[in-house]
């Protein structure tokens, strides 16, 4: 189809634009912290303690990650695939999960967190994020087994093999690249999660997350140089960046594939 | 390739039926589940502790053994306690202090807490007022003090008269006078910094009262400078400059008992109303500059160290950004905010109390006030102690002015927990012209009334 | 940020696909797959909304003992001004976090479905990228920018519209629409890849029919692009319009609220109400009605954005 010259140029002007205006804020804090070298970079890493915040959400992302994963394929099997006793039920109360506002868990978790010991600890971060993560979880992990062609669950049954080991053996294998995405966006989500983190681990630095800490960081020294307060925002942000050049195609096109799906 | 977005809605139809009823199940149980009213599960307070009669020795320390001292401060505290705690560990080796900072707010926001939690820090500090030290207070969360005070010689002193804030009534619920939960070593003024430099090229003097302040705003702002730098974005910095004035438009007496929550006291007064209205009209006459709204209180200091403006209106905790460069401060003998800081306590449930009381004992001493002067801050034992710079002895002596005036008013976020935002927030709005005077008073007395008349 | 894929993104599967089974009773084993992932959500999701809600009714300090007060809180809620008008911030807001990210995207979107763009995995990945740094990053990159001295007021002083310069976040009239404009910026791109991705599944075959009949690309848009995109604009509006509602962690890293009560928001209230004022029972209250706001919301367009009844295409 024949399309004006003008136009294609045009859009693409549009495009570069808008493109340029996503990257620009991280852009300039990069050039702020830059200026004088590298100093910046080296007060903020030693005076807010970054390194043990991002070992930190490094940690508390990868075991939420990881249980999410396991627990959300084992239910999403079963509701793709038999007939679940409350079933709708519980559809509906997992609809309700995704997109319910963490304040309103935050104070009760507070107190009870706090009853069994664990506020300023990893667990009180995991623990809740594994459960606020599983409606997400469930739901991808269901559609994905629910994709799968029927022939295949047949062929199994045919050969013999109990529900389980179909899972095992059939249905993992080909899983892998819906687990993978969803371990990138569950990662992606926990690594930025901030309330939960300022609320469950108040006092306890060395269990604080990076983005907790930044915000530490930057509310308290904010009388010190910007520039510092803009190199330990790039410290932040940078392992994620990172990841995503890396990742990104993965993470775009399985978002999108599953919103359309 | 067709979406499937439809399938989601005979889902939902369905299952609002589902929904309603679980709606229906669910505020049925409430209603019977309102028997197991949250926090009836019993007190968190500790045990009443064994008053101590004479003064804690190295000897009764070790006796505890190998321990650690956990404890919470202000950010604020860091350079003193990079002396203190060293000495503190040398004099009683067998107790190692582990220190968090936090800045004012998170202490604020998380201390209350943190001292009811089943792991409390021993030591730590709070906040005078309702909002922090009333509930510890409240709570039975805080070790009393008396015994300490007695056997110490708190009572008596240059020191003696800013324990009053700390002392409680047996509820809680009024301070001023009682038994003793706290105390501060460091002692803050109010007052007026100003860049020496520019007051000579402007061929001013240093100004002691308002009046003075206001006529030098007038020279400074016609030669082009900013004349008050001011950064209120944490609703607090401007409340300070209030105060200043409000204490000249009124007795100071009265305010002091407004804050300290006297019944049938108010804040909507001529004197209240004339001070917004002065503030609001130096807004205005842009003596603040623009944009004050935006800048921290950290970021106007750092500011005015570097040489940005003439005035600068705060507290003498400030004096610590203020090495550099030649700075005055001239304290306002006509009142206004200031007190103790932030007072110690000791955690009811500490089963290490005693080394607590050493260490509380240690900040209350000359030696330490001595440390606490050349940190840039103000003891409560100004007997034996010098200034090293100029600007310290300034600040110093308008310590001991302000005290022997008995001007000093506390600070106004002591009187309710929500004070600080509600007023704060408020004085931004009537300096920014959008709202009365008249409706400023109003709002803050609203506010207190919610604290102290409800109950 | 991170509740905005949280949403449906995925969907029931087509009856047509579900494997048949020997059996057509319920699956009672079914429930211990389930149990561990439902473990967890009851305990640490369902049971402290329950609590939430429990509290809600009780005036608690979280110290001493509760005292029941009904539906005080809720009157409360509704009826004290600053809480109501930090309910209106947050409507407020919805037009810069949702409705016009979503026209941005669809804009976007649609001038792009007409022809091949050159380099489109770049520009989708940088148009993605508001969406994976943490709030707290965006808060400190956006402080900076806004600020008195920062490169906003630096351009708008260089192209001579230095009068409009302020301290953006600072001033009473523009913090809120300075915070929504920040917002816009974290969701436009989300919006666009999402619509891009919708169009790239219309058959070209639909276009080329309307170009035989004269469309112009105006048409086009509205007869072909727009109504395939339904799914994808529900999507886009249900995590857009989440994200404006909780809003927490920006307002916290910027204004806090200020300056005066210019940028509340209901979340902001819950914090500060249970960690600042002790008032445990207004918090759950305000947390209650929040989610409750959240749910009708989301409900609401769901409804709005619906198939219509199924048409021969």
């Amino acid at each position: 189809m024949k399309v004006r010259r003008s136009e294609i140029i045009s859009t693409h002007a549009l495009l570069i634009i808008a493109a340029l205006l996503a990257v620009y804020p991280l852009a300039s804090i990069i050039v702020s912290s830059l200026q004088g070298g590298f100093q910046n970079y080296v007060t903020a890493w030693t005076r807010g303690s970054f390194g043990s915040a991002l070992i930190s959400s490094a940690f508390v992302a990868i075991v939420v990650v990881a249980i999410t994963a396991i627990v959300s394929s084992l239910a999403g099997f079963a509701l793709a695939t038999m007939k679940v006793p409350g079933g709708k039920l519980i559809t509906v109360l997992l609809l309700m999960g995704l997109v319910l506002p963490y304040e309103v868990t935050v104070l009760p978790l507070y107190q009870m967190l706090a009853g069994w010991g664990l506020v300023d600890t990893y667990w009180a971060l995991i623990l809740p994020q594994i459960g606020l993560s599983v409606p997400l979880g469930i739901f991808w992990m269901r559609t994905f087994f629910a994709s799968v062609p029927a022939e295949l669950y047949e062929a199994a049954r045919i050969d013999g093999a109990s529900r389980l080991q179909t899972l095992r053996l059939v249905l993992l294998p080909i899983a892998g690249p819906a687990i993978a995405t969803l371990a990138t966006i569950l990662f992606l989500f926990t690594w930025n999660e901030f309330l939960l983190a300022l609320i469950l681990v108040p006092e306890n630095q060395a269990v604080q997350t990076a983005p907790l800490a930044l915000s530490f960081f930057s509310g308290t020294a904010r009388s010190s140089d910007p520039t510092v307060t803009a190199a330990a925002a790039v410290l932040v942000a940078l392992p994620i960046v990172l990841a995503y050049v890396v990742l990104q195609r993965r993470l775009i096109t399985g978002l999108v594939a599953g919103a359309v799906k | 390739m067709k979406t499937t977005r439809s399938a989601l809605r005979p889902t939902f139809r369905k299952s609002a039926k589902a929904a309603g009823v679980l709606a229906t199940a669910t505020i049925v149980g409430l209603a019977l589940a309102s028997c197991a009213a949250p926090g009836s599960g019993g007190t968190t307070a500790g045990t009443t502790a064994t008053a101590i009669t004479a003064e804690v020795t190295a000897a009764d320390v070790a006796k505890l053994g190998d321990i650690t001292l956990k404890m919470w401060a202000d950010q604020a505290e860091e350079p003193l306690m990079k002396s203190v705690i060293p000495a503190f560990e040398k004099e009683y080796p067998n107790v190692t202090i582990d220190m968090t900072y936090k800045s004012f707010d998170d202490l604020l926001a998380t201390t209350v807490n943190a001292a009811a939690s089943a792991s409390p820090p021993d030591v730590f500090q709070g906040n005078i007022g309702y909002a922090l030290d009333g509930a510890l207070v409240k709570a039975k969360l805080v070790r009393s003090l008396d015994d300490v005070a007695d056997v110490y010689g708190w009572n008596t002193g240059t020191g003696a008269s800013t324990l009053a804030p700390a002392m409680w009534d047996e509820t809680g619920t009024t301070f001023g006078a009682g038994t003793l939960y706290g105390m501060s070593p460091i002692s803050e003024v109010q007052g007026i910094y100003y860049n020496a430099d520019k007051l000579k090229e402007l061929g001013i003097t240093a100004p002691t009262t308002i009046a003075d302040l206001e006529k030098d705003l007038v020279i400074a702002k016609a030669a082009g400078e900013q004349p008050i730098m001011l950064g209120n974005s944490d609703q607090y910095a401007g409340t300070h400059i209030y105060s200043d004035i409000a204490a000249t438009t009124q007795d100071p007496k009265d305010i002091a008992t407004w804050i300290g929550g006297k019944a049938g006291s108010t804040f909507v007064t001529d004197g209240n109303k004339q001070a917004a209205d002065t503030m609001t009209a130096w807004a205005k006459a842009g003596y603040f500059g623009a944009g004050y709204d935006g800048l921290s209180n950290g970021d106007a200091i750092a500011k005015f160290a570097k040489g940005d403006g003439v005035f600068f209106v705060g507290g003498s905790w400030n004096g610590a950004s203020l090495t550099d460069g030649n700075f005055g401060f001239g304290s306002l003998a006509s009142g206004g905010v200031g007190a103790t800081a932030s007072p110690w306590h000791i955690s009811s449930k500490s089963k290490n109390a005693v080394a607590g009381i050493a260490f509380l004992a240690m900040l209350h001493t000359p030696e330490v006030g001595q440390e606490i002067l050349d940190g840039g801050r103000l003891p409560v034992i100004t007997d034996g102690v010098t200034g090293a710079s100029e600007l310290q002895t300034q600040t110093l002596d308008g310590l001991k002015a302000t005290i022997a005036a008995g001007t000093q008013v506390g600070y106004y976020d002591w009187t309710a927990t929500d004070m600080l935002t509600v007023m704060g927030g408020a004085l931004q709005e009537v300096m920014a012209g959008r709202i009365t005077s008249d409706e400023y008073t109003e709002k803050v007395q609203a506010a207190w009334a919610a604290t102290h008349e409800a109950k | 940020m991170t509740s905005l894929h949280r949403t449906a993104d995925v969907v029931v599967a087509p009856a047509g696909r579900r494997p048949r089974r020997a059996w057509s009773r319920y699956n009672w084993t079914s429930l211990i797959y389930l149990a561990p992932a439902l473990v967890f959500f009851v305990v640490f999701v369902l049971y402290p909304i329950w609590v939430s809600a429990q509290t809600s009714l009780y005036v608690y300090d979280g110290l001493t003992p509760s005292v029941w007060a009904g539906l005080d809180n809720y009157v409360t809620v509704f009826t004290d001004p600053t809480l109501r008008d930090a309910l209106l911030h947050s409507l407020f807001l919805l037009i810069f976090y949702a409705f016009l990210p979503v026209c941005i995207g669809l804009l976007l979107a649609g001038a792009m479905s007409r022809i091949r763009i050159y380099g489109l995995t770049l520009f989708r990945a940088l148009l993605f990228l508001p969406q994976i740094l943490s709030s707290v990053v965006v808060a400190v990159a956006w402080r900076g920018l806004l600020e008195i001295d920062g490169p906003v007021n630096a351009l708008l002083r260089f192209v001579g519209l230095g009068s409009f310069a302020t301290s953006w976040l600072g001033n009473f009239d523009t913090a809120l629409p300075s915070i929504g404009v920040v917002g816009t910026w974290v969701e436009y791109g989300l919006c666009m890849v999402l619509f891009l991705s919708g169009i790239a599944t219309i058959d070209r075959s639909l276009y080329e029919a309307a170009r035989l009949d004269g469309a112009g690309p105006v048409r086009e848009f509205f007869a072909i692009t727009l109504p395939a995109l339904r799914p994808q604009i529900s999507i886009a509006l249900i995590l857009t319009i989440t994200f404006a509602l909780r809003n927490f962690d920006l307002i916290w890293n910027t204004t806090r609220g200020g300056p005066g009560t210019s940028t509340t928001v209901p979340s902001l209230f819950v914090y500060q109400d249970a960690f600042q004022n002790r008032e445990l029972g207004l918090a759950s209250a305000l947390a209650i009605v929040l989610t409750l706001v959240i749910l009708v919301v989301v409900g609401i367009v769901q409804w709005l954005v619906r198939e219509p009844k199924e048409v021969n295409r």
